[in-house]
């Protein structure tokens, strides 16, 4: 077993201002490898050294193997972090970091290789008897091959990306007419988000909710789970409010849920964090994927279990990590997570980028922001959108609800616009606040995003004023949008 | 950044804000708002008058795939070119019927924030 002194982070944004976090609190040194376009970034500033491993593109440095090797080995990092996206479960990637002796925080490239890849994930799965979703995973590629069989499973049905996650790459068909188009461009976005373009089809549950459960697995073989989450409110495939415990979920279910995801950790000797997600619709559940890293939300698990997932990632590799006994793993109150996108709130998620001018996040009680830039920094668009995460914990469901209205409703970023305002109508929704939300949520009540407010007169006159009492600061290189609502006002 | 407290219409009301070029970015009550002068707006109408006969980029970003040439009849709400940006695709779709006049949006193409890439003629007594 081999101490880490130094750890270098394969990734960017506020999951690489996380892992920082874990690493100042287990005193290891370390190393940003990142981007051209990510100079002007809080990773960059809080990092110990940083690495330039390519420019924006993608394929030239986060998702480029070689370049992440020569950068981890240049400044004698000991181990990598992947962070979540990007390379985390890439399995070469994973063996490249055996190879040159660095230690991969994250499971061995078996487990990734074997979950990562769907198709072969379902064959363990069912192997252990967990129901999986029908559908068609055979090798053909080819989109007429793969229009029958969607007509062969029965409409709706959803393509997913072989390697991927995210939602990237996925679409839902709901009639012939409409197949060739979505099958070719969920093939398009895979290749482009993960490099392969292969393509598997399920059927699609139109009423189920998202719930997925954490488990953490050691070097011993030993694995616990960590209850679950709910991720229902989703857009696209890509969640927006996370939280945990679900927001409603029967104890029965929980049951087997949390010991199939065992069941399945413990089959392929998983180490580290990884999640284990399910669709549950009425009384029945089906495995849907097993994400072989750490989650995005991650927070809620960690708030209401009361532990440090990221620091357990990285003790657990140098041998240092005592597993938490299953019996003493309970869940404490309630904790809920909101994506902060930068993004156009009233037009369906349209992406809004340029200097971020100012912000701020009202702390208090049982409130955690993660979040990717400092005022004066640019959200640039090669990357993913989402620029922080607000998280609140709270005694029961209702009152952290309550509380992470409150903090959204003060919480301010300025210059970029983002999707506060339709977290907002999301948490007073009443299907989310009773908690019987399905993963059609978004889509059956927010079409078309947030509903637009109107402004009171007393408001209007404020922004008149207030208007010609304030200073202009720099120059307006914000990314305007023509917008078909070109109004006095906007509600951002 | 500056929080002004003003007296409105009697009472008071407060606000923090920030002016971004000629955009006051402001947060009142809860939320956050963007407001432009009538001076600023007006100016800002003429360089843009939206025209639905010119599909724009609505973001920078890659031109995926090409969906229309000249000459072709388009329907409203037809796929015209699909972009990716910030790793997901997005359809623009034309706002009207008629016919493309012209094409100048490329297949693997970056593209600019408001770059023109289609041109129709609308139907005319439609």
């Amino acid at each position: 077993m081999r101490e880490i002194k130094k750890l270098a982070i394969a990734n960017r944004g506020e999951v690489a201002v996380r892992i920082i976090r874990a690493c100042q609190e287990l005193g290891i040194q370390t190393v940003l490898l990142h981007s051209e376009a990510d100079i002007a970034s809080r990773a960059y500033r809080m990092s110990d050294e940083q690495v330039c491993i390519g420019p924006a593109e993608l394929s030239q440095s986060y998702l480029n193997i070689e370049k992440n090797i020569q950068g981890a080995l240049s400044c004698g990092a000991d181990a990598v972090h992947p962070g979540f996206g990007f390379l985390s479960e890439n399995a070469d990637f994973a063996q490249a970091c055996l190879d040159n002796k660095i230690i991969f925080i994250g499971p061995w490239p078996k487990s990734i290789r074997d979950l990562g890849d769907k198709i072969t994930a379902k064959d363990i799965v069912t192997s252990e008897g967990i129901p999986t979703i029908p559908g068609y995973n055979g090798d053909s590629q080819d989109v007429d091959a793969l229009i029958r069989e969607c007509q062969k499973i029965g409409y709706p049905v959803i393509i997913k990306a072989t390697a991927g996650g995210g939602g990237r790459g996925m679409k839902v068909v709901r009639t012939t007419e409409e197949a060739r188009e979505l099958i070719t461009s969920a093939q398009r976005e895979a290749k482009s988000a993960f490099g392969l373009s292969n393509v598997f089809i399920e059927k699609y549950l139109d009423r189920a909710k998202h719930i997925e459960v954490q488990v953490f697995g050691d070097l011993t073989g030993q694995a616990v789970h960590l209850y679950e989450r709910e991720c229902s409110a989703q857009r696209r495939h890509q969640k927006v409010i996370e939280e945990s415990p679900a927001a409603q979920l029967d104890p029965q279910i929980r049951e087997k849920i949390t010991q199939a995801a065992i069941t399945l950790a413990k089959k392929v000797q998983y180490v580290g964090a990884g999640t284990v997600e399910f669709l549950v619709q009425d009384k029945d559940y089906y495995f849907l994927e097993m994400n072989t890293r750490l989650q995005v939300e991650h927070p809620v698990t960690e708030l209401v279990m009361g532990v440090d997932l990221v620091k357990a990632q990285i003790l657990t590799m140098t041998g240092r990590m005592a597993l938490w006994p299953q019996n003493r793993l309970q869940p404490r109150g309630h904790a809920i997570e909101c994506r902060v996108y930068a993004e156009d709130p009233y037009s369906t998620g349209m992406p809004s980028t340029g200097p971020v001018a100012f912000q701020y996040f009202p702390e208090g009680p049982g409130r955690r922001f993660d979040f990717a830039f400092d005022a004066g920094d640019s959200v640039t668009p090669y990357y993913d959108s989402m620029i922080a995460k607000v998280i609140v914990w709270d005694e029961s469901r209702p009152r952290a609800i309550m509380k992470m209205i409150a903090t959204l409703k003060e919480t301010i970023i300025f210059g970029v616009k983002t999707n506060i305002p339709f977290l907002l109508d999301m948490l007073q929704h009443p299907e989310f606040v009773e908690g019987s939300l399905t993963t059609a949520f978004i889509q059956k009540y927010f079409p078309q995003g947030a509903k637009p407010v109107n402004l009171s007169e007393r408001e209007k006159l404020f922004l008149e004023k207030a208007a010609q009492q304030t200073d202009t600061m720099g120059e307006n290189s914000s990314s305007e949008v023509p917008s078909p609502w070109n109004q006095t006002w906007r509600n951002v | 950044m500056k929080t002004l407290r003003l007296e409105i219409k009697g009472e008071e009301m407060q606000g923090t804000c920030l002016k971004v070029g000629s955009t006051l970015w402001a947060h009142i009550n809860g939320r956050t708002v963007i407001y432009e002068s009538e001076k600023t707006r007006s100016s800002k109408r003429q360089q843009q008058v939206s025209d639905p006969q010119k599909i724009k980029a609505p973001m920078p970003g890659k031109i995926i795939k090409v969906l229309c040439k000249p000459g072709d009849a388009v329907s409203k709400d037809q796929t015209l070119v699909v972009m990716e940006a910030m790793k997901m695709e997005y359809a623009l779709k034309s706002f009207i019927s008629g016919r493309v006049e012209k094409v100048s949006a490329k297949t693997d193409e970056q593209v600019g924030l408001g770059q023109l890439l289609v041109e129709l003629k609308g139907n005319e007594n439609v």
